[in-house]
């Protein structure tokens, strides 16, 4: 029962990439439907960044045992159980293209160790979640100075706490949560710091409808304060962290208070740590579904989202789109698109009616958790201006390069037509390192519109969207078939 | 001080790892870059000013905890190779150099 009638064991019927909740809810759907499902995950285990697993090797009590993380542990209890779905893991994808043939389909290129090998499908979800949202400030490539993501997944996966003093900064509510984790595990929390005034939570809640759905989520955090003041974690508002001081690894960090949205040169004051977890909120990583040559559009925090459909059809026929592809809405409502984005694949192949009333019960699902989401956006996204005050002469913009914003700057006065990211690239070489400008690009863009461009563009989606060793690429089982060019091949007219 | 979480936690089998020539344990299951954090390592690669970086994404995206490793057959000379220290497990006899630009 294939799309493609050909006999090759690399062929089946849908490729997913990325294994967080949304791949893993449509994996199971679809699998459920007699399909042959692949999903590859970078990991070496299912769950995504929320979930990220311990190894196999590790026994933990009580992991993760908060309420919020229930269901999707037992998503994952399901999907590890579920033997029909072939599961590709320690698998980077680094492309996805539409296939030649005159049949259709995608070409699903990825590197397992050395080698680099090809799926074929006829369709194909793309699942990846999303990245941290760099906020570059004096000193964020010291050592010590990471994502509070990177704390966090240190901590749940590898039972590790990193640092002696802890410091969370940014404006997520993300931080309250690392906060707590990380106490309860032993750690020293010396200060977390959000940047917004705590009234702009409470603000959000006055858009109609978002109580209801606001309510939660307010309460979780009204916990995790309380429990953090028991604690005696000081708990700033209005506040952020300006620079990072160290001679070769973080030593302390200085914060100032922010007014009216811009961190003030006045009143900073030192604080001794040796980690400094940081979260302003998350960029979609969409650079697999855009170089297949979905259609996208800035996202509000930064970055590109998917242009998909109500259901998560992108515009290319047997392409979809689920989880942080769209925008970022959290893994709740990442587990409720991964099973419409199956429902609407199955819908699509005629496995089920179009008027299956699955469908509006799981669309009604998702409507609630976005709004939930957009809450989210509201309380958490700081303006351009906050993170242009951050950014000072000397501080490094793209941290693979070793380029400071005075270069940038430079540039950008010099050639008043820049209008995008690619074009600032050539001029600078800032984007062209190893994270491939996932870490400067919403920078580079954020320069960009103050210096009057109003909708930069971004760097060319190109593959491989990881560094691979051409090594691996010639040992590929069909060296001989990737076509050279398409690793150049970009169907989004802006960057033609 | 970086520790590992003990209380309620079974790792698995002790392993000895060679990092710039200097032994250091960890256990079955870890990264190198869990490894190296917990016996106070913080420099992985160097920047072109020869600046130390260390892990800031933990989720193989970043690049900043690049290292070099060998496999414990390789025999010395054999080159190195590159990778990023939070994606790769520790293996008993792993040869780790740190302090390269890429």
């Amino acid at each position: 029962m294939s799309d493609l009638d050909v006999a090759d064991t690399n062929v089946c019927d849908v490729v997913i990439v990325g294994a967080g909740p949304a791949g893993l809810a449509a994996a199971t759907r679809l699998a459920d439907s007699g399909l042959r499902v692949v999903v590859l995950d970078e990991q070496a285990r299912v769950g995504g960044q929320i979930m990220r697993q311990p190894p196999r090797a590790f026994r933990i009590r009580e992991w993760m045992d908060e309420a919020v993380y229930r269901p999707l542990k037992s998503l994952i209890a399901r999907a590890e159980a579920e033997s029909r779905i072939d599961w590709k893991l320690g698998c980077a994808v680094w492309g996805v293209f539409r296939s030649t043939l005159p049949q259709g389909g995608f070409d699903v290129r990825y590197v397992q160790g050395n080698r680099s090998e090809t799926l074929r499908s006829p369709r194909v979800l793309i699942a990846a979640g999303c990245t941290e949202m760099p906020a570059p400030f004096p000193g964020w490539q010291l050592p010590g100075v990471m994502g509070a993501g990177a704390l966090q997944s240190f901590y749940k996966s590898q039972q590790l706490v990193v640092g002696r003093r802890i410091v969370l900064a940014g404006s997520h509510p993300l931080l309250l949560v690392v906060a707590q984790q990380l106490a309860r595990a032993g750690g020293e929390v010396a200060g977390v710091f959000f940047a917004q005034p705590w009234q702009r939570v409470l603000a959000g809640l006055k858009q109609p409808g978002a109580l209801l759905s606001g309510l939660p989520v307010l309460l979780q955090a009204a916990r995790l304060m309380i429990d953090l003041w028991r604690r005696g974690i000081p708990l700033h508002f209005s506040a952020c962290v300006t620079a990072a001081r160290g001679s070769d690894r973080l030593e302390a960090i200085e914060w100032a208070p922010v007014v009216e949205g811009v961190p003030q040169q006045c009143a900073r004051q030192t604080l001794a740590c040796d980690a400094l977890g940081i979260s302003y909120g998350f960029l979609p990583a969409t650079e697999l579904a855009r170089l297949a040559g979905a259609s996208s559009t800035p996202a509000e925090g930064g970055g590109w989202r998917v242009l998909g459909d109500a259901d998560g059809r992108t515009d290319v026929p047997g392409l979809y789109v689920a989880g942080e592809q769209t925008d970022i809405k959290g893994a709740a409502a990442a587990l409720v698109e991964g099973q419409l984005a199956a429902l609407a694949l199955l819908a699509d192949r005629g496995l089920i009616r179009p008027d299956d009333p699955h469908l509006p019960r799981t669309r009604k699902a998702l409507a609630q958790q976005r709004r939930f989401a957009q809450l989210l956006t509201q309380m958490s996204t700081m303006p351009d201006e906050f993170f242009g005050a951050l950014l000072t002469d000397d501080t490094l913009v793209c941290r693979c390069e070793d380029i400071e914003r005075r270069q940038l700057s430079t540039t950008l006065t010099e050639n008043p037509l820049l209008r995008g990211a690619s074009a600032t690239k050539l001029l600078t070489r800032a984007g062209m390192g190893l994270c491939q400008g996932r870490y400067c690009e919403s920078t580079i863009r954020r320069l960009l519109r103050s210096q009057g461009s109003a909708q930069p563009g971004g760097f060319r989606p190109r593959a491989p969207v990881r560094p691979v060793p051409v090594e691996a690429l010639c040992r590929s089982p069909d060296a001989t078939a990737i076509r050279w060019d398409e690793l150049h091949s970009c169907n989004d007219p802006e960057h033609r | 001080m970086t520790f590992r979480v003990e209380q309620g936690v079974m790792r698995g089998a002790a392993v000895t790892l060679l990092v710039d020539g200097c032994e250091i344990s960890a256990y079955e299951g870890e990264t190198i870059a869990t490894a190296m954090l917990a016996a106070g390592l913080q420099g992985f690669r160097r920047d072109s000013r020869g600046g130390w970086r260390a892990p800031y994404c933990n989720m193989g995206a970043c690049h900043e905890c690049l290292v070099r490793v060998r496999e414990p057959a390789e025999p010395a000379g054999t080159d190195a190779r590159w990778t990023r220290a939070c994606m790769e497990p520790v293996r008993p006899g792993l040869v780790i150099e740190t302090g390269e630009a890429p």
